[in-house]
């Protein structure tokens, strides 16, 4: 059976198809597009996914949406009028945003791929997040939480997944009340942008102490069923489009942040920021751990699969693993809404058509591969001569060694937010100096940013304080765990302010390649880690093929590209210098 | 492989071949809903036509005159 997922028209829009109960292949747009977040209508990706298995859309045996439009609208329309008047400003803007293409899906796929009404069908958001965390997790059988900012009608769910019987939804939280849009609020309040910025509160919060915890825990109103309510009187975003907090919130923490304006945390403004962005993560944490210790007493499972947006938040995630009762906590590689495309298509595979679950190879890399042949005829057209390498990661690790920074492109192109090795900026993680030079030169990002390291698995306890558990929680970068104090010196470009860092613990089985390369630089350095943060510029999408690569090579402080077996570097070489050998 | 391109009249009239039962599809949900708001579906209704219209106005450009002459 052929079965086509498709996530759009809010953030991130993907395609994934399943035959036979298999991913065979999953894409963001925006890789394809080079537009960021891309939430248009998936034709690329989707011309992609049936290229990839050779089918043509009538081929098809079901096309899935991963959410329901309808009742979608019709929470739109509610909230328009249970909050008239405020919402009469809102109201001409919420309908001309959602009456156009977005309501019209079902015409719409019928139209561009020419199949037939009857086999497109349609999922619950929420469904296609858990489905989208559960079966493609190692566990038999599960608890199962998502949250985010708002799918229909339901921001937070909980349930149990069986491969053998199926998931059972248990409750849901509905909208207003958020987890995803109390982050998001004070993301919009610290003037990051909403859906994007919400990583750099959790970067910034380390920053801050959370003095301003009884506020937050103030607009967030606990439940009598353990979950929680907001008081919209601080909040507006279900009433107004251009504003997510109200007055009373502004009252209540100050002015927000001007986008323009840089956050200096030598400053008490600064501080203030980072102290309101410690104060909601830590409230935020608050909330998911009472929540995850209800389900695991509820379920008695050991395993929780995690979906929807909040999954990103790789402190909470943490936590959980260490304190909500669950001894493994699995987060899939795109646990957003561009990982609905596949859990879209695996809800209509195992729940919908009620197929037998067959097991999903454990790895995130499901895009397109790279051909390094691209890379050599690109550069020969600029006039840069190429190197055909014999001992990749011998040769990759001597320039990485030598404080190069390697612009790293491998196989198949990794789904999620998150470069895990395929598609990879790579740096030595020994001196902070080098975190700077990657935010100034290449990432031209805030310097509160921390980076990540990559660390071969079995080698990852020697330098992080991981839990029970943690290994598997790091596979996909979901994690932020205790840089042991022992190696923080060492991994100064990794390590964040608090001690912490987002670890990938890279398996030989899932990325054979990069995990050599890890042992090649520890076999140089004493020490087989590597920075390794995702492969675009500020406001680019992760590169995809080898012209993109090179274009950003070429317009940025990168030294080395790789692609395949092709090695490409810049006319004006960084120091020759070896790093000393740290440790032994 | 390259998605077969229809034309805008072709694409035009597929999607509204499929909005009939999307708007019942939706009214019928509104109908059923313990929450008291069956008095929603005429507004549903009204809405979902008249963004039709608007989707087909902006894709049929010939027969846009006429659609925004009824507002």
């Amino acid at each position: 059976m052929r079965i086509l997922g498709i996530s759009a028209h809010y953030h991130d829009s993907a395609a994934g198809l399943l035959i036979d109960g298999v991913p065979v292949c999953s894409v963001e747009e925006e890789r394809l597009s080079r537009r960021k977040n891309d939430a248009a209508f998936p034709l690329l990706a989707i011309e992609w996914c049936l290229e990839q298995a050779g089918l043509e859309p009538e081929a098809l045996d079901a096309v899935v949406f991963y959410e329901k439009p309808m009742l979608k609208f019709d929470r739109i329309l509610n909230m328009a009028l249970r909050t008239f008047p405020r919402s009469w400003r809102s109201f001409p803007q919420a309908m001309k945003n959602s009456l156009g293409e977005k309501l019209w899906v079902k015409g719409i796929i019928a139209s561009q791929l020419g199949i037939a009404g009857s086999k497109i069908l349609f999922t619950e958001h929420h469904q296609s997040h858990a489905a989208a965390a559960f079966y493609p997790s190692p566990f038999d059988e599960a608890a199962i939480l998502t949250a985010d900012g708002v799918g229909e009608w339901a921001t937070l769910s909980v349930g149990r997944g069986s491969k053998a019987r199926g998931i059972e939804m248990l409750r849901e939280l509905r909208f207003p009340h958020s987890l995803g849009m109390l982050y998001s609020t004070f993301t919009a309040w610290l003037g990051f942008p909403v859906n994007e910025g919400e990583y750099k509160v959790m970067g910034l919060a380390s920053y801050g102490e959370p003095s301003l915890a009884d506020e937050v825990r103030r607009t967030v109103l606990p439940a009598a069923d353990g979950s929680f309510r907001l008081d919209l009187d601080y909040f507006d975003f279900h009433a107004s489009a251009k504003r997510s907090y109200s007055d009373k919130f502004t009252a209540l923490f100050g002015a927000p942040r001007e986008p323009w304006d840089p956050i200096d945390l030598g400053t008490a403004e600064g501080k203030r920021y980072a102290d309101v962005a410690a104060s909601v993560q830590l409230v935020l944490e608050e909330l998911l751990l009472g929540l995850a210790q209800r389900l695991q007493r509820e379920t008695a499972l050991k395993a929780l699969c995690l979906g929807g947006g909040v999954a990103l938040n790789g402190v909470a995630n943490a936590l959980l693993l260490r304190e909500s009762g669950f001894g493994q906590i699995y987060v899939p590689s795109a646990p957003g809404d561009a990982g609905c495309a596949l859990g879209a298509a695996l809800w209509a595979d195992r729940i919908h058509f009620r197929r037998p679950h067959v097991p999903i190879p454990d790895h995130p890399y499901w895009g397109p591969v790279i051909d390094g042949k691209d890379l050599l005829r690109i550069a020969a057209e600029d006039g840069l001569e190429c190197e055909t390498l014999q001992d990749v990661p011998a040769r990759v690790a001597d320039e990485l060694a030598r404080g190069r920074i390697v612009g790293w492109m491998q196989g198949a192109s990794e789904l999620g937010p998150r470069a895990l090795g395929n598609r990879s900026i790579l740096a030595a993680p020994h001196d902070a100096a080098m975190r700077d030079k990657l935010n100034r030169g290449i990432k031209y990002r805030e310097e509160f940013r921390p980076f990540a390291p990559a660390v071969p698995v079995e080698q990852a306890r020697r330098f992080f304080d991981l839990p029970e558990g943690g290994e598997r929680l790091g596979r996909f970068m979901s994690g932020v765990f205790k840089v042991r104090p022992e190696w923080r010196d060492k991994l100064g470009a990794v390590t964040h302010v608090d001690g912490t860092a987002r670890v990938q613990t890279v398996d030989r089985a899932t990325a054979p390649l990069f995990h050599a390369l890890l042992e090649a630089y520890g076999a140089r350095t004493g020490i087989p880690v590597l920075l390794n943060t995702s492969f675009n510029l500020a406001g680019e999408p992760i590169v995809n093929k080898a012209v993109e690569g090179y274009s950003t090579f070429r317009r940025s402080g990168i030294d080395v590209l790789v692609a395949g077996t092709t090695l490409a570097t810049r006319r004006k070489g960084a120091s020759d210098a070896m790093l000393p050998r740290e440790a032994t | 492989m390259t998605l077969k391109r229809r034309g805008k009249i072709a694409r035009t009239l597929i999607l509204m071949g499929s909005a009939g039962p999307s708007i019942v599809d939706g009214a019928r949900g509104l109908w059923r809903s313990d929450a008291g708001r069956k008095w929603l579906v005429p507004l549903l209704v009204f809405l979902c036509v008249t963004g039709l219209l608007l989707v087909v106005a902006a894709s049929v450009e010939a027969l846009a005159p006429f659609i925004y002459a009824i507002f």
